[in-house]
């Protein structure tokens, strides 16, 4: 650590204000500093001329002498922290005053360190490395913050771009004979959970929901590359058991231990009026019936995709028109668990039964409607929501 | 989550309590080398006291699963998880790796 702080090259370049009226502490303390390699070096006598260098200047550090015909060192302290741009800048008081108040003065307008007169170069040029160097690392840690957070947001653009666009769900909906509705919203920046669907032969579709195992990146990433194969894919299997456990397999391959994806694969069959599915640990996805005019829970239970060597059964059931299925991410159902503002699937089949009748929009909208009132519209997970209604 | 242990003639019961999150990777990765021990003949999870688990969580029971059997421990055993986590256990299907037991 130390070695690496004696070679931070970048500081010998940062602009250094140095505010002095004599002119030879003035000059003493410039050669100092340009003895030691300090390249950048600009010496005023007045506490004005300082005020009026700093915009074209742009020190990265101040040295302050505090007694000054005209302004004082203390009053032009204050100024330059009064501006925004300069909160930060470090600034260097060096006085012959050895009263302990004037230095708690100067702190109080907005010195940031102090050294004594008679100065010793050592001590200066110390000083001076010290606060130069904390402002590179800081500078350094901005920037990759801010790189980071940009990088962040467009990665976040892209995880909206792999769902379906409005030209394909239109269409979609055509082919399949179905209405169908979306709610996506990742957590703070980028995380795991995605859905899709695809048109097949002869008005059927595939759908699918899927949830990586944590958040952030890593997530983001697997993600990513599943619904990149989902998408491309032509499956030969037309059961989605079949199809699921072939995915396992893939998954079992890219995913490292402690990761899995819990994922939801059906094909809505409309000329059938059927809809056939396998679950790998999904929440209990939910149908509501028109014949029997009421909401069930289907059973989602599976092993997660990625654990282990698996086949996955399918399940077939009618969906007849008017018929209703929705498929959320656990959020909806985690979220605030412990406390009396978690949901539970009973609310959700109450919300169903209730706004059965309405487009496959208004029911979305319905159920998050209820999530937000539940939660304040403050989740910490990402939060997916599929309806898919039946013509 | 706050965890107690206690070693009882070469069964490792592990006292969970609270929210098993994202949060306990550290904690629980330390949980692994014990459960490696040459001394550990079986492991319990006693997830009475437990609230909560996220997906997260289940990848680390697996993870413990994996060392378990990596040593020739035999199946952990979770002990009376209700409510959410017993939720979370049956629908992961953890039937197939875990002793599920009330």
């Amino acid at each position: 650590m130390v070695s690496d702080m004696q070679n931070t090259p970048e500081i010998h370049h940062c602009p250094i204000l140095v505010v002095e009226d004599n002119a030879i502490s003035r000059q003493f303390i410039e050669n100092v500093l340009h003895e030691r390699g300090m390249r950048n070096v600009l010496a005023v006598n007045s506490a004005e001329e300082a005020l009026n260098c700093l915009e074209h200047f742009k020190p990265e550090l101040v040295i302050l002498d505090l007694m000054m015909p005209g302004m004082d060192g203390y009053e032009c302290s204050r100024t330059i922290r009064s501006h925004p741009d300069y909160f930060d800048l470090p600034i260097l008081i060096q006085t012959a005053v050895s009263v302990p108040q004037s230095r708690f003065k100067a702190f109080e307008y907005g010195a940031t360190d102090f050294i004594n007169k008679p100065i010793y170069p050592e001590e200066l040029y110390a000083r001076t490395k010290v606060h130069l160097q904390n402002r590179v690392y800081l500078k350094n840690l901005r920037h990759y913050k801010d790189r980071i957070s940009d990088e962040l947001t467009s990665a976040q653009q892209l995880q909206y771009s792999i769902l379906p666009n409005a030209n394909e769900l239109t269409q979609l909906e055509k082919s399949s004979n179905t209405e169908i509705a979306a709610y996506f919203k990742p957590s703070s920046e980028i995380g795991g959970d995605f859905w899709g669907a695809k048109p097949l032969l002869a008005s059927s579709m595939s759908l699918w929901m899927v949830d990586f195992s944590g958040h952030g990146v890593a997530a983001a990433l697997n993600a990513f590359r599943l619904q990149a194969y989902l998408k491309e894919h032509i499956p030969l299997e037309n059961q989605p058991g079949a199809y699921l456990s072939h995915l396992n397999e893939k998954m079992r391959k890219l995913l490292l231990r402690g990761q899995f994806a819990t994922m939801f694969y059906g094909i809505v069959d409309s000329k059938h009026n059927r809809l056939s599915y396998s679950c790998a640990c999904t929440p209990y996805p939910l149908l509501y019936n028109s014949e029997s005019g009421r909401s069930e829970l289907l059973d989602g239970t599976g092993v997660p995709l990625g654990v282990q060597d698996e086949q996955y059964p399918t399940q077939t059931i009618d969906f007849n028109p008017q018929d209703i299925l929705v498929l959320y991410s656990d959020a909806l159902v985690e979220s605030g668990y412990g406390s009396n503002r978690s949901i539970s699937e009973h609310m959700l089949l109450e919300t169903l039964d209730r706004h059965h009748h309405k487009s496959a929009s208004e029911i979305r909208d319905a159920l998050i409607e209820m999530f937000n009132h539940q939660h304040y519209g403050m989740i910490n997970d990402d939060l997916t929501l599929l309806v898919c209604k039946r013509k | 989550m706050d965890i107690t242990k206690r070693t009882e003639s070469g069964t490792l019961h592990i006292r969970m309590a609270g929210r098993f999150t994202f949060a306990d990777n550290q904690a629980f990765r330390e949980l692994l080398n014990e459960i490696a021990g040459a001394s550990i003949k079986s492991v319990i999870f006693d997830m009475e006291k437990l609230e909560f688990v996220d997906s997260a969580a289940l990848g680390m029971l697996l993870l413990a699963h994996d060392e378990s059997s990596k040593h020739n421990k035999g199946k952990i055993t979770l002990q009376s998880a209700s409510g959410q986590v017993r939720k979370m256990v049956s629908i992961a299907r953890f039937d197939q790796y875990f002793n599920i037991v009330d």
